[in-house]
């Protein structure tokens, strides 16, 4: 890249520029913002019986399980451990699946964010 | 309490606190607050607008179902949110089979795009056509940094580089954008 001039008034030309595309979003499809606001509304936040199942996937009610349970539902429903232990609405299909798999590996849920 | 208003005077770990707690006002106050720029981001990042909203669509369903994933102690909202569209466009391009992170740039002829006198949005396009021919990192560095506002140090870390290897990133972006604008200085300046 040495060869490449070292001009700067094409540099301040380009820095000028990339200022006035800063907050440019014209190319953004037009109520977007609203559309994802919306996402809230039409995907409900699981929210679980999910201790129960947790604690069924380990095998029952042992001494251990229910804090243990409620470790594992605190991190993968993303709440408070104390939210998790109150928490006690149904849990769909897919979420006992990730929940009963999480019990068993931490690796279903890696990586999503990564 | 819920009122959009009251929420968009919130700042964004306050917000996020309050996704955790299933808050859908909050939710939207974000997303109101970076969806467009973050797909904006997106769309520049994988040339494609269409599957960059996509990309912010998934990361924020994503973020509302386990609001547990951002830790406000490891980041500011702006720079984890970048990071997880990043990576998710990344994946996405992965999945799609595109061309290595760091292959050549495209060549396009810039000398198309200049007519003898420019107007400033063609400048700008003219501009746009040239970090669209970065490669892919150079590309996301410069949007970060540039057009995003985001620091050096977090754009490091949404890039998932060292502070230096950013740094290399962007000068190498800058000195491929004065290359390729050069042979039309005339008509932009």
């Amino acid at each position: 890249m040495s060869s490449v001039p070292d001009d700067k008034a094409l540099e301040g030309f380009i820095g000028e520029s990339l200022t006035r595309m800063a907050n440019d979003t014209a190319s953004v499809t037009p109520g977007f913002a609203d559309q994802l606001a919306q996402m809230a509304q039409r995907h409900p936040q699981p929210r679980a019986s999910v201790l129960k199942r947790v604690i069924e996937a380990f095998g029952g009610w042992s001494f251990a399980a229910p804090q243990l349970a409620g470790l594992i539902t605190a991190a993968v429903l993303g709440v408070s451990t104390g939210q998790a232990q109150v928490a006690d609405v149904d849990l769909t299909d897919q979420e006992a699946a990730i929940m009963t798999a999480h019990v068993f590996s931490n690796d279903d849920m890696a990586g999503w964010d990564q | 309490m819920n009122r959009p208003e009251t929420k968009a005077l919130l700042g964004d770990e306050a917000l996020a606190e309050q996704v955790q707690s299933g808050d859908q006002a909050a939710f939207a106050a974000l997303a109101h607050r970076y969806g467009p720029k973050l797909a904006a981001f997106a769309g520049k990042v994988l040339l494609d607008q269409t599957i960059g909203e996509d990309v912010v669509q998934d990361a924020f369903l994503k973020f509302w179902q386990q609001p547990g994933r951002y830790d406000p102690a490891k980041a500011g909202f702006s720079t984890w949110m970048h990071k997880v569209v990043f990576n998710r466009c990344l994946d996405h391009k992965r999945r799609r089979g595109f061309a290595p992170l760091e292959d050549a740039p495209q060549q396009i002829d810039m000398a198309a795009l200049a007519p003898d006198v420019m107007a400033a949005n063609e400048r700008d396009r003219a501009v746009q056509a040239a970090i669209n021919t970065l490669p892919e990192r150079q590309r996301a560095a410069l949007l970060l940094c540039h057009i995003d506002g985001v620091s050096n140090q977090d754009a490091a870390d949404i890039l998932d580089v060292k502070l230096k290897a950013l740094e290399s990133l962007l000068s190498r972006a800058r000195a491929s954008l004065r290359s390729a604008l050069m042979p039309m200085k005339e008509e932009l300046l």
